[in-house]
């Protein structure tokens, strides 16, 4: 049983809140439940969950803040959770350096999935944290740091050197969702409103190079009006597909 | 002009400067006073030329009659008693209150007193005079006053020696080729002309004529180089002197009238580009630029203005002009105090004014009755004084900008009214429609999960499931519902505040295919974006509920097993994105109505739920806010198509 992950839901809405744990439990996922913000920070420091599933809209805090005190110490996945409407609040999380983000009303498989790729990632980072590999490899997709080189299912993927650097800043937060400003401020350091432009065109063609091999399952998510993510890959999923 | 109110006595009380006007002004406040009747003063101004004393002396005589509750109106007009006449028609006076005047005596003119004229002018209206109680002044009439009046000038003193020299010089000439004498008399009547044409005041008129007689004595009869002449000329001298003076009485008048004319048409120049800029001018704040504009160049002095609402002076404008040093150096303060005095009293306040007369500004309310629009302060201190021509020009400007206020707030405030009237009537509809569109759904959920707690072993698996479904199908549409109705509060209230950013269309329609009702399983839906870098400036939320109202709308409208495509291309400087389907259509004639709030297709029976036809008015205002537009077509041989069009985003590739 110890070895089933543990799980922080942090949500003010007591039927929410029931559902959510109805769900973990029949999933077979150990949790903690949370009303507030400071029984949330409290939780994360006795009972360190691997991953932590937020509402932003608390009664004692700002869900930014909670963010912004458990990234203090901790760099487990944040699951930030509010209503569409919210937008703004969404990205202001993502850049406070929450992972992911589920819309309410979300469904119980959405909520599952988002929490299966938080934990795969929980995993790709236990391994890669005792060896700094220099090959980076999710599904059929690879990327050689050293040669500069990205390879798709074994051929040589062309890339601009701006896609290159777009690829690899996705694949090293593989999992996370990297907002818009995040990421042009990554990769053209300083930047104004006509290159919000540019990224879109410039991930489009990536997407477009990464799925030219046909596998159904993009590697690269839009998430419209707030930014990007690369999905960790089964590779056995894929090849199955 | 408005005509005289059945029962309302409008009394009309001359100004002059004279000092017994005084007493002239009070007996008509009096007099309206006990008729309850609306006293109108009344100024001709006309060309004779006034001293300042005299101009004082008005000037007093009017803030008089204005304090005492009469309307000030000033006309222009050369003869005192035709104006009178011709105003008191048009606007319907009664009663003309008058002091007893021993007549003008001015050069040459008329000797009948005002009374009698203006008795035979305006036959109808009663004339009240009040008895002159003073003396005559003493200096009226006088060589004195007559000299005070004129201005001495250097200049003019130059000219007419000037022309009284070519004058003789020519009767030398004459009389050196042996002309008869009586051509130079006509040489010094001409000379004579010259003066009162070139110079200022009657003073060199006159003594040119006596001038001109004297040195033709001298000059040109026997004996020569005196003054003695033989009694044969007397009456050629007599004559040319008497020529003399009245041909330079009437090229003064002439004079005068020019300049009354160019006056009169600068006035109307003014006044009616004004009038026309005022016109255009939309908004308060370009009614006041308008007016400032107008006045410093009218004035050619610095302009500042005070906004009034509710009582209270805003923030001023300052339309600074160099020649008068701006408002530099002025404790605006102290003078910001002045005109919230003027702003609470609706008067005039500031310096040439009794009130705060210390001031450096002269300020002056708009207003339209008690209400005041705006206070207007004009730099009076270190630049030339304001002539009245002038004054009563600016007044009239004010009036019309007053007018032109009063009218924008009445539009203004009309407007307001119909819209929160048609806001009110949106909101109680809306209201209506959600709480009916809220409760059936509901009342499906609690209903299925009431069935499924209480019955759970009695139900098999496939009735469960469809409960389950129900259950399901209802959140989500209520969620759908919740969805639209937050756009509409982002959109409704006018104040639409859109996050734009160059999105792709792809990934725009890739975004709202995620969302869309169980439903759409049913339907084949198919993307045709013509070129995938198609990108646009939108507001993605929005943009991509507008997509899911359109699908959703397509699914619902549609039978099962329809064709559903959601398409885009270029188009020029626009992209045109479309949703299609195969279905019904839309009924004919009702392609503009779709767009409607609570538009629901047929009309719809009391319990049916299909929507409140919130949807597509949504689509309709979040595509107008973006700049573009929508419509609705019909397909042959059938089927529906739903186009609206978004600025496209140039993008300029980065590569650093």
């Amino acid at each position: 049983m110890s070895n089933k992950p543990m799980i922080l839901v942090v949500e003010d809405d007591a039927a929410v809140r029931n559902l959510m744990a109805v769900t973990l439990d029949t999933q077979g996922y150990q949790y903690h439940l949370a009303r507030n913000g400071s029984e949330a920070l409290m939780e994360v420091t006795t009972h360190q969950p691997e991953v932590m599933l937020l509402d932003l809209g608390l009664p004692d805090m700002e869900g930014v803040d909670i963010i912004r005190k458990v990234r203090g110490w901790s760099s487990m996945p944040i699951i930030v959770i509010s209503a569409r409407a919210e937008d703004a609040d969404k990205v202001e999380a993502l850049d406070a350096g929450a992972d992911d983000y589920l819309t309410k009303p979300f469904s119980v498989d959405e909520m599952l999935a988002r929490l299966r790729v938080a934990l795969r990632r929980v995993h790709a980072d236990q391994q890669a944290a005792g060896s700094e590999t220099p090959i980076y490899e999710n599904g059929r997709l690879q990327i050689d740091y050293a040669a500069g080189c990205a390879y798709m299912a074994g051929s040589e993927i062309h890339l601009t050197p701006i896609e290159y650097k777009l690829l690899c800043l996705l694949a090293k937060n593989t999992g996370k969702v990297l907002t818009h400003n995040y990421i042009l401020k990554e990769i053209w350091g300083s930047y104004t409103a006509s290159d919000v432009g540019s990224l879109r065109v410039f991930m489009a063609m990536l997407r477009k190079k990464l799925q030219s091999d046909g596998g159904a399952q993009p590697y690269i998510q839009t998430h419209i009006g707030i930014g990007y993510r690369m999905l960790r890959i089964d590779r056995s999923s894929e090849e199955s597909q | 002009m408005e005509k005289a109110k059945a029962g309302r006595e409008r009394i009309l009380v001359c100004i002059s400067a004279s000092p017994t006007n005084v007493d002239v002004i009070r007996r008509a406040v009096v007099l309206a006073g006990a008729m309850h009747a609306e006293l109108i003063a009344l100024y001709v101004e006309n060309t004779e030329a006034r001293d300042e004393a005299e101009a004082k002396a008005v000037r007093d005589h009017l803030g008089l009659a204005e304090r005492s509750g009469a309307t000030l109106t000033t006309i222009y007009g050369d003869d005192p008693a035709t104006a009178i006449a011709q105003y008191a028609r048009v606007s319907g006076i009664t009663k003309i209150v008058l002091g007893k005047s021993p007549g003008r005596r001015s050069l040459f003119s008329r000797k009948e007193t005002l009374m009698s004229r203006l008795n035979e002018l305006a036959p109808d209206v009663e004339i009240i005079i009040v008895p002159n109680q003073l003396t005559a002044d003493p200096t009226r009439f006088s060589l004195f006053r007559f000299l005070r009046r004129e201005r001495f000038s250097a200049g003019d003193l130059a000219k007419t020696a000037l022309i009284l020299a070519v004058s003789t010089g020519m009767g030398f000439l004459f009389k050196g080729i042996g002309l008869a004498i009586t051509n130079v008399v006509l040489v010094y009547l001409l000379g004579v002309m010259a003066v009162s044409l070139w110079t200022t005041g009657y003073l060199y008129s006159v003594m040119s004529s006596l001038l001109s007689v004297l040195v033709f004595n001298f000059f040109f009869t026997e004996p020569y180089l005196s003054l003695h002449s033989s009694p044969d000329y007397f009456a050629t001298f007599a004559v040319m002197f008497a020529v003399a003076l009245l041909s330079s009485s009437l090229t003064s008048r002439i004079k005068a009238q020019s300049i009354q004319t160019a006056n009169k048409a600068y006035q109307t120049e003014v006044l009616l580009s004004t009038s026309q800029l005022l016109q255009k001018a939309e908004d308060r704040e370009a009614i006041l630029a308008v007016l400032q504009n107008q006045l410093s160049r009218l004035l050619e002095h610095s302009v500042l203005l005070y906004p009034v609402s509710g009582g209270e002076i805003g923030e001023p404008e300052l339309h600074e002009l160099e020649q008068d040093g701006g408002f530099e150096g002025i404790d605006i303060r102290w003078e910001r105090t002045i005109s919230e005095w003027v702003a609470q009293n609706a008067v005039h306040a500031g310096r040439t004014t009794r009130t705060f007369s210390e001031a450096r500004c002269l300020y002056m309310a708009i207003r339209s009755g008690r209400k005041v629009w705006a206070v207007v302060g004009i730099r009076a201190d270190n630049a030339p004084s304001i002539d009245e021509y002038r004054k009563n020009l600016m007044i009239s400007i004010l009036d019309e900008c007053a007018l032109a206020l009063e009218k924008d707030h009445m539009t203004r405030e009309k407007q307001r009214v119909e819209e929160s009237a048609r806001q009110e009537a949106l909101r109680a509809n809306l209201l209506r429609s959600i709480s009916h569109d809220l409760r059936t759904p509901l009342t499906s959920i609690s209903g299925n999960a009431a069935l499924l707690m209480e019955n759970m072993g009695q139900l098999d698996e496939a009735h469960r499931q469809a409960l389950y479904a129900s259950i399901y199908d209802d959140a989500i549409w209520l969620n759908g519902l919740v969805e639209n109705l937050l756009m509409i509060t982002r959109t409704e209230n006018g104040t639409i505040a859109l996050h734009l950013q160059s999105e792709l269309i792809t990934e725009a329609v890739e975004e709202a295919l995620r969302h869309l009702d169980r439903n759409a399983a049913q339907r084949q839906i198919s993307t045709a974006v013509e070129d995938d870098l198609l990108m646009v400036k939108m507001d993605a939320a929005l943009i991509v509920q507008v997509l899911i109202n359109l699908l959703n709308n397509a699914v619902k409208y549609t039978p099962e097993g329809a064709h559903i495509v959601i398409g885009a291309k270029r188009d020029g400087t626009w992209a045109r994105i479309w949703v299609e389907d195969d279905g019904q259509g839309v009924p004919a004639g009702d392609e503009d109505k779709v767009f409607d709030m609570f538009y629901t297709g047929v009309k719809r029976s009391p319990d049916s739920r299909r929507g409140i036809g919130l949807g597509l008015a949504l689509c309709r205002s979040i595509v107008q806010a973006h700049g573009g537009e929508i419509r609705a077509e019909n397909l042959k041989p059938h089927g529906a198509r739903f186009v609206f069009t978004l600025p496209i985003a140039e993008v300029i590739e980065n590569e650093q």
